[in-house]
């Protein structure tokens, strides 16, 4: 109080209960209820508060923010844990990047290098694991180049071969051999031997084609031998050579020997 | 819930059960939202701010050591965030569509209230110009008399927050109190 009329300070202390003591509580209380100037301006004060309390009723939530908060806070934590691997996975794509582009750069300036490298080094694995395949079975090889093998085998072992050389793509022609022999194995089976030797050019041999149509056919038993040619297995282009000797000939001598 | 309570749902929380972070928000979304509210006057950005005040407070809770209530780190971190919007607002400030050149007009922004629902009491006149002249007041008082006489936090609650001395405290509520009225008296309003 300032002798006449009580402090603004003293009228909000009073509003908060914050007064030191009850007598003087008592005393200002007692000044209001006498003073016309400090009760309007006690009961201002008093209004403001109602507003004060008016604006804390109004203002409140519409919706219960619990669910949204925990639903957006571990949305926005995937979000991060996401973000957090980014810079490892940027740096192994910038170095994949960087290891790509070097050697395609590299490649650039030196392809004939790499690509020779390429024709040796991969034709020589599967040129290797070919050869092992072929002299597993029992075939001959004739002939080995960068894009195929070359070789013969026997009917017996032809179908096992075929097999293990699996994707890689296959050529082959059939020819009849030792005239002798198969006269005589034609002579034990009852045929005549013209008659099986015509046998397959009905088939139109030689031609291309997987070697199972003709495995089917059982031409092991004729001693017949498969001239095949194995692609190696980078070889985008597959050389047919000609066949070594003419069936047509071949069958002629045949024919002409059994007469 | 007790400041104890909220002590054990933190902890569930931390270790990793963030479901328990529920009843606190319920306890506290009204006071977030109000002092928000009261400082922005928009209610859909206060709501996204509250929302934002909540998930910060979940992702800064393992730096709650116990050494105050919750409820007070809790409204240091309401305050701080309001604080640095507030700053951001200010970097890309709004203009007006209906701004005048006049000294004597100013521009007045209302709470939007396109959101809510009809039936909702509509903010009457008096409590529209409370809010704004509790907008116009200096930061200093319109913090505090927001968490004194709108949130109804204690005088040491107010000082744990803000980190001001308890005397302080009081001198800027009554000040603030003193000013505001003076405002509102002159807009004929009390």
């Amino acid at each position: 109080m300032n002798g006449k009329h009580i402090m603004f300070q003293k009228m909000s202390q009073l509003m908060d209960n914050d007064i030191a003591t009850e007598e003087e509580k008592n005393s200002i209380l007692d000044h209001i209820q006498s003073c016309d100037q400090c009760r309007r301006e006690y009961a201002r004060l008093q209004e403001m508060m109602k507003l004060f309390a008016g604006i804390r009723k109004n203002d409140r939530l519409r919706a219960d923010l619990s669910g949204s908060v925990v639903k957006e806070y571990l949305s926005r934590k995937r979000k991060k844990s996401f973000f957090k691997i980014m810079p490892a996975v940027a740096a192994a794509v910038v170095f994949i990047l960087a290891f790509g582009l070097n050697s395609y750069w590299q490649g650039g300036r030196h392809t004939s290098r790499i690509a020779s490298s390429s024709l040796s080094v991969a034709p020589a694995n599967d040129t290797s694991k070919v050869v092992d395949i072929i002299s597993r079975n029992n075939a001959k090889i004739l002939k080995v180049t960068d894009l195929y093998i070359e070789g013969e085998v026997s009917g017996g072992s032809f179908k096992r071969l075929r097999k293990e050389l699996g994707f890689r793509r296959f050529r082959m022609h059939l020819y009849g051999e030792k005239a002798g022999l198969r006269r005589i194995l034609l002579k034990k089976s009852g045929l005549s031997p013209i008659k099986r030797i015509w046998m397959p050019k009905r088939m139109e041999i030689p031609r291309e084609q997987s070697g199972s149509g003709y495995i089917k056919n059982n031409y092991s038993a004729f001693h017949y031998r498969f001239y095949f040619e194995a692609e190696l297995s980078n070889s985008s282009v597959l050389i047919i050579k000609p066949p070594h000797t003419p069936l047509e000939l071949y069958s002629e001598d045949i024919c002409a020997s059994s007469s | 819930m007790s400041n104890t309570e909220d002590i054990k749902n933190i902890e569930k929380v931390l270790a990793g059960d963030i479901e328990a972070f529920t009843p606190i928000i319920k306890k506290y979304q009204d006071m977030v939202f109000r002092y928000v509210y009261s400082k922005f006057n928009n209610y859909d950005e206060a709501l996204d701010i509250t929302q934002d005040i909540f998930i910060m407070a979940i992702e800064a809770l393992k730096s709650f050591r116990g050494e105050s209530k919750f409820s007070t780190w809790l409204y240091s971190i309401m305050i701080n965030y309001c604080k640095n919007y507030r700053k951001k607002q200010n970097r890309f400030s709004l203009v007006s569509m209906n701004s005048s050149k006049d000294e004597d007009e100013y521009d007045i922004q209302y709470p939007d209230e396109r959101e809510r629902p009809e039936d909702e009491v509509i903010m009457n006149d008096s409590l529209r110009i409370m809010k704004e002249e509790i907008q116009n007041l200096p930061d200093d008082y319109r913090d505090i008399l927001i968490l004194r006489d709108i949130d109804g936090l204690s005088y040491n609650d107010i000082s744990d927050t803000l980190g001001i001395n308890l005397s302080n405290v009081k001198v800027r509520i009554h000040r603030g109190r003193e000013l505001l009225k003076n405002r509102l008296y002159e807009r004929g309003l009390i």
